[in-house]
């Protein structure tokens, strides 16, 4: 009879000692998923974790701020409405935004501010921080509820370290739901 | 098999890190912890999906943690000088330009240098596999990446205020 899954982790944990199982001594089988549990143990305790940039989503509303604003510009000039156009451009704004904004802005996009002198403004080193926008609300709607096979269907792009920086940007209680979420996909090996 | 006895033990072990202390408080969840959380289902579904066998799979742990370990040491650092460059631009005082060159180089030399850095991890786990596993793990990483954003988006979702209907 081999070592139940928790007997071994007890004993990787050293919470049990190899000297009080017996089976160990004869069993080349749990002793290699002892030395396997115990490598992996080792590595994840050594992980070094990077606190996330604060500037990542204020960058982020920005390029979307900008994109927002020429869209809106552009509008201006045609002669369909804002209103009546917004569904030929919210599906490919709200595809690229979607699933960021889902993680990283969602109810953080930040107050409005008082208004910067011109001077302030062509500061390139100065990170406005977004306005009211109602078009920018709309996006911020459509990510809300655009889901994972949505935003893979429209094959919208991600980079491998995203899902790490907005780790940091979650409240308590997102960190919480985060946390059971994982415990449940961790249990789900075919997941 | 040896794999799956593996992987399917790394799940009460996280379990129990991730809870330890008082278990269920917010407050002791940490970053730290859920990146974790994150490793080790990552690795879980790289052994399941890249279909690692058991004579790959300790070159393979081994490999793989150090391609996230190097990469997140590069954002760490890239954080670092950014958060630099942005206080000294919204200082009182106007920055100096030869201090923004210097430090505007030391980014460059990071990218440069973790690029290197990514490329030699990258290839330590190219080693390990064989072709079609590489490219399976080229897919994976990009599918993983968006299984964890997806995993955000419920954790932020589920705490987001109910609107009126």
């Amino acid at each position: 009879m081999h070592l139940s899954p928790d007997a071994l982790v007890d004993l990787a944990e050293r919470t049990a000692n190899d000297a009080d199982v017996p089976h160990l001594r004869t069993c080349e089988r749990c002793r290699r998923q002892l030395d396997e549990l115990r490598t992996m143990m080792s590595a994840a305790a050594d992980v070094d974790v990077p606190e996330p940039s604060p500037l990542f989503w204020q960058h982020f509303s920005s390029r979307v701020q900008e994109a927002v604003s020429a869209e809106g510009q552009a509008g201006q000039t045609r002669t369909w409405s804002w209103t009546r156009g917004w569904r030929a451009w919210a599906v490919p704004v709200g595809a690229v935004a979607a699933l960021v904004f889902a993680v990283v802005i969602g109810s953080r996009v930040p107050a409005p501010a008082p208004a910067k002198s011109a001077a302030n403004r062509a500061d390139a080193a100065s990170v406005d921080p977004l306005p009211d926008d109602p078009a920018l609300n709309l996006v911020a709607d459509l990510a809300a509820t655009m889901n994972y096979d949505d935003a893979s269907e429209l094959e919208v792009g991600t980079h491998v370290g995203s899902a790490d920086e907005a780790v940091g940007g979650l409240s308590a209680g997102e960190r919480l739901e985060l946390r059971r979420l994982l415990n449940e996909a961790l249990r789900q090996p075919g997941d | 098999m040896a794999i799956i006895a593996v992987a399917a033990l790394s799940v009460p072990v996280l379990a129990r890190q991730a809870q330890r202390g008082e278990p269920g408080a917010a407050a002791d969840i940490t970053p730290a912890e859920l990146q974790r959380m994150f490793d080790a289902y990552a690795l879980m579904q790289a052994q399941e999906q890249l279909k690692i066998k058991d004579d790959q799979y300790a070159q393979f742990l081994s490999r793989f943690r150090a391609l996230q370990d190097v990469r997140r040491r590069a954002l760490q650092e890239r954080t670092r000088l950014i958060q630099t460059l942005r206080k000294e631009l919204n200082g009182t005082q106007p920055p100096e330009e030869a201090q923004l060159k210097e430090q505007l180089k030391a980014l460059d030399d990071l990218e440069a240098r973790s690029t290197t850095d990514v490329k030699k991890a990258q290839d330590a786990v190219d080693q390990v596999l064989d072709t079609a596993q590489q490219a399976k793990f080229r897919v994976f990483e990009e599918n993983m990446e968006r299984r964890k954003l997806e995993l955000l988006s419920r954790a932020r979702q589920a705490n987001r205020p109910k609107k009126p209907l």
